[in-house]
């Protein structure tokens, strides 16, 4: 609160050595949709401000290791692509390969269990002494089983880039009222919430790229890359998920 | 006799019959303060005729020495007092207590000698700094809240650990590696308000040592220095009151005797109130926070006989910080100690301390979906008996034992029935520890002394518990299990000590020493800023005792009849079984945190310089500080050496002080360091909806240098016979450097593919005013 009060904060002119550039997958496929999307760009200098350059003519094939069935992608445009219609069954393992130029990555990923989401509600935080209203997510966790979890806020038609990646270490078994807590909302917001179980190693993570979210504020002595489940040196990750939808008025 | 100090003279019967076979006799006795009878430690006792002889009065203000028969010319002097001299005619073993004058020049002013008078340079060991709170008495501190711990990061060789840090490090040591005492209990952490303030109330200490260079065997337990502090111990002839009001800070105490020269006592509090200001913030959800703290103080000093006295220390500090109802967190240590000295007789000494340190946490937690606690804490007991025997004038041993239990519980979650979380309930971890030394000081000549000495270091799980072996990746190995009062087997470190001191020409001396330090308990954090919630770990199967071994040399020269000192220090220190945490490990509530741990090596070395003026109206001096500090580990920068947090290659501290008149005294601070190494970012990429940053190397930039300015006027009232008071004017950062606490990266606002640096400053321009008073 010290800092809230006395401390001042401005913008600086800043120069940095620059990495070597770095391809990013970001490829998704869930139980709901018959398709899955891959989008794939390069990195940037830290300090450059155009838009992510994508990665065209990539060659992706999805195979789902348990059925031995393979699906092809199409690129729709520059950088994004989408595959054919199937359907990804729970419990199954998928494998990714995506080949860009001469060079090949891979990532493998078993599609979760769901977990049903009983409703959205909210919370008002002026009785606690905060600000607004809190997204709550009620669900009930499984008990004996570890899950992970991951919450897409979407608020009146635009979708929050906030992460909130999730473990049940500390509510295994419990009935969740969730809250979502970085965005304070107003009455008349509309609130769509996506709940997804992803996979461990891809709440992992999430759970390590929002560390090193710096717009969270907090300084770390030893930021690190978030783990790819991609092999080959790409940047990104490979998740296949569950999801659950549900939306509410703030009335 | 002088005039100036009064001597007491007791001719004891017990020491009468005492005789050296070379007809030597003891003389002993305490040193005080004329006006408030506390015992003065670090008092300078020379005898000048037939043979020089210098002692020094222990931490208790005792002295002891062996003199032949005859007529001795001695000198008494200390820092704020008025040096005399007299004769003391010895025909048999006796007790001579003497008083001393606090010198006119002193109540006013400030005499910034960290070493007193030339005689120090001459008994200290190398790398040891004694203070007198008195010493930075007008120094400009923010908000005027006098810190001990602020003051010393303006001496040679200690750094602070960032602005808003009562942490710090020595000579590239981390913040936890420093050894912190108070009346001889562990303080654990010792910072209030997140680290803007240290613990210690400095209106009731006496005294601090601080060892950064060659530490004395008796001390033991951090690898880097030790801060050995100690509350006053007057009031058993008057009472005196003291206090200061300020604008976020007050405190007040007050000592006096229970009974007249036998029991005194002290007590203190201290209150902050920052958030007293929160109620007019703008913002209202400011305005339901909360920040503060308040510590207390008490002391009992009790002299049982001639042979005998008796201290009881104790301390309670708690800081509070709230976010609405919804997020509180309480944190805060408790420390008691007694101590027991005894002269033994005309030769042996002993005092044996017990003590017991508590530091906790409890974070409440409160919204629709958890009604929590979150409870942590680190305890020992200890129980200390320690001899010196002198055996004569130039051979002076040291010798005891320690025993120490020592527990830590790892934050644990209890949760109420109606909450949406589980309580989770991690086994506290206790452990034994055992220590033993010696020390033997012996003095060759008038020229060269020599100590040295060993401690041998025992540590080991106390059961019942439960551990995990884990290989090199983190993955477990073995279970193990341990009984109640089950010991396991212990980690002996055998820690060596010497030093030797060397005048190679008048007032000029040639100081050398190696010292062996281990640590086992550990504390842990990925963050740049000092939090209470910070872990701490001891040293069990995974986790081996940390070792430093440091070398020393130093050159020292008192000039000019002791008006001017220099001295230059350099040294280079090995770090063996350093502990850091893999890339982006989650320390947080983390039962099984070992497996995150990694184990590496360091090494820092440099030079320091200090100039000093100590005499006259215009007193300070320069210091600076060149230095390299590394580490090592395999998994990090691919295996290579590099800088630690802690690398800081320059730093300068000026102080000055001025004396225009018996009121006014105007000082001066200007520091200068380079920044600390940080991670910045190399690069970024869009995933997950926004921008992710991209790192390569831990450590590979370095924030911009640090320099700011303090002034600050001191106002005395005009003098009255039982009433002080002064005022206190003081500006921090009187050219308003923007010194950056912090550059984040972040999207511009205006423009989502652009990134900007945004850099945080915590403190620009801060005047602060406090009225402090002695009755």
């Amino acid at each position: 609160m010290i800092i809230l009060l006395i401390s001042c904060e401005k913008n600086i002119p800043f120069k940095i050595n620059e990495m070597n550039k770095r391809i990013v997958i970001e490829a998704c496929i869930n139980d709901v949709d018959h398709y899955g999307t891959v989008k794939i760009s390069e990195s940037m200098g830290l300090m450059d401000d155009s838009i992510p350059p994508p990665v065209s003519m990539a060659k992706i094939t999805l195979m789902d290791l348990t059925s031995k069935t393979n699906v092809e992608f199409t690129e729709t445009t520059p950088g994004n692509y989408k595959s054919h219609v199937f359907k990804a069954p729970q419990g199954h393992d998928f494998e990714l390969t995506v080949q860009v130029g001469d060079k090949t990555y891979k990532a493998v990923c078993e599609m979760p269990l769901p977990i049903i989401l009983d409703s959205i509600s909210f919370q008002d935080m002026t009785i606690f002494g905060g600000n607004g209203f809190h997204t709550l997510v009620n669900f009930q966790d499984s008990k004996g089983i570890e899950n992970y979890y991951r919450f897409v806020q979407t608020v009146n038609g635009v979708k929050e880039s906030l992460l909130y990646a999730y473990n049940d270490q500390f509510f295994d078994g419990k009935y969740q009222n969730f809250e979502l807590f970085k965005s304070h909302l107003s009455i008349g917001d509309t609130v769509c919430v996506e709940m997804q179980t992803i996979n461990k190693n891809i709440y992992q993570y999430f759970s390590q790229l929002s560390n090193v979210d710096l717009n969270s504020g907090q300084q770390l002595l030893a930021p690190a890359n978030p783990p790819s489940n991609f092999s080959g040196g790409a940047l990104g990750y490979f998740s296949a998920y569950s999801y659950q939808k549900a939306r509410a008025i703030i009335q | 006799m002088s005039a100036r100090f009064f001597i007491v003279l007791f001719l004891t019967t017990y020491l009468s019959g005492f005789s050296q076979s070379t007809s030597s006799f003891v003389l002993q006795g305490k040193v005080r303060d004329a006006r408030t009878k506390a015992t003065l430690s670090g008092t300078n006792l020379i005898f000048s005729t037939p043979i020089p002889k210098v002692v020094v009065t222990s931490s208790t203000g005792d002295y002891f020495i062996l003199l032949p028969a005859g007529k001795h010319f001695l000198e008494i002097s200390m820092v704020g007092y008025e040096k005399d001299t007299l004769t003391v005619n010895i025909k048999k073993g006796m007790s001579l207590d003497f008083y001393l004058k606090p010198s006119e020049k002193a109540m006013d002013t400030v005499l910034i000698a960290t070493q007193k008078r030339l005689d120090n340079l001459k008994k200290d060991l190398i790398g040891v700094q004694r203070i007198s709170v008195s010493d930075f008495k007008n120094l400009p501190v923010l908000f005027g809240e006098k810190d001990i711990f602020k003051s010393i990061q303006l001496l040679p060789g200690i750094k602070t650990a960032g602005e808003g840090s009562s942490g710090f490090y020595v000579r590239g040591g981390s913040s936890d590696q420093n050894l912190i005492l108070l009346d001889g209990a562990t303080v654990n952490n010792a910072s209030h308000l997140l680290g803007f303030f240290s613990v210690f109330n400095s209106d009731i200490i006496n005294n601090f040592a601080i060892y950064k260079g060659s530490i004395p065997s008796e001390f033991g337990g951090r690898l880097s220095s030790v801060i050995d502090i100690h509350t006053q111990e007057e009031g058993l002839e008057k009472f005196t009151m003291k206090g200061g009001l300020g604008l976020i800070t007050s405190r007040i105490s007050l000592q006096g005797p229970i009974v007249k020269k036998k029991i005194a006592f002290l007590v203190s509090g201290r209150k902050a109130y920052p958030d007293a200001y929160v109620k007019y913030s703008p913002d209202t959800l400011v305005r339901h926070n909360k920040l503060n703290f308040r510590d207390f103080n008490a002391k009992l000093n009790i002299v049982l006989n001639k042979r005998n006295d008796l201290s009881i220390s104790a301390y309670k500090g708690e800081d509070y910080f709230g976010l609405g109802t919804y997020f509180g967190i309480a944190y805060g240590n408790e420390l008691i100690s007694m101590k027991w000295r005894r002269v033994n007789n005309s030769q042996l000494n002993s005092t044996t301390t017990f003590s017991y340190t508590n530091f906790g946490y409890d974070i409440k937690i409160k919204n629709s979906n958890s009604d929590l606690m979150i409870l942590s804490s680190i305890r020992n007991a200890s129980l200390k008996h320690e001899y010196q025997f002198t055996k004569n004038q130039n051979n002076v041993f040291k010798f005891g034992i320690d025993v120490t239990l020592h527990e830590i519980k790892p934050s644990s979650i209890i949760a109420s029935s109606g909450s949406g979380y589980n309580s989770v309930e991690i086994d506290p971890k206790r452990n034994f520890e055992g220590n033993v030394f010696f020390n033997h000081s012996h003095q060759f000549n008038k020229r060269a002394t020599m100590n040295y000495g060993v401690r041998i270091n025992s540590f080991s799980i106390f059961g019942p518990g439960n551990y995990i072996n884990y290989d090199s990746l983190g993955n477990p190995t073995k279970y193990v299990s341990y009984r109640l009062f089950q010991v396991g087997i212990p980690y002996v470190t055998l820690e060596p000590r010497v030093s030797l001191n060397v005048e190679i020409a008048r007032h000029q001396y040639l100081k050398f020493a190696y010292t062996r330090n281990a640590q086992n308990i550990h504390q842990i954090s990925n963050s740049t800023s000092a939090n209470p919630t910070d872990m701490f770990m001891s040293s069990n199967n995974n986790i081996k005792p940390e070792i430093a071994d440091q070398i020393s040399v130093g050159y020292f020269k008192n000039i000019n009849e002791s008006i001017y000192e220099f001295s230059a220090e350099a040294y280079y220190k090995s770090l063996y079984r350093q502990i850091d945490f893999r890339n982006g490990s989650q320390l947080v509530a983390n039962e099984l945190i070992e497996r995150q741990l990694i184990y590496g090596v360091g090494r820092a070395y440099g030079l320091e310089l200090q100039f000093k003026r100590k005499k006259g109206p215009l007193t300070g001096w320069i210091a600076y500080t060149l230095s390299k500090t590394e580490r090592k580990f395999s998994s990090v920068n691919r295996g290579n050496w590099f800088n630690a947090r802690q690398d800081r290659p320059h730093e300068i501290s000026l102080v000055g002080i001025y004396q225009l008149n018996k009121r006014w005294t105007f000082s001066s601070i200007w520091v200068y360091y380079s920044g600390s190494p940080v991670t910045f970012p190399a690069g970024k990429y869009y995933v997950a909806g926004q921008n992710a940053y991209y790192y390569t190397e831990r450590n590979g930039n370095r924030m911009p240098a640090y320099h700011r300015l303090d002034l600050s006027i001191t106002l005395y009232g005009k003098p009255k016979p039982r009433y002080e008071s002064s005022w206190s004017f003081a500006v921090y950062n009187a050219y308003n450097r923007e010194n950056a606490y912090s550059i984040n990266f972040k999207d511009d606002p205006l423009n989502a593919n652009k990134t900007i640096a945004v850099q945080t400053t915590l403190f620009k321009l801060v005047p602060s005013i406090v009225y402090n008073f002695k009755y």
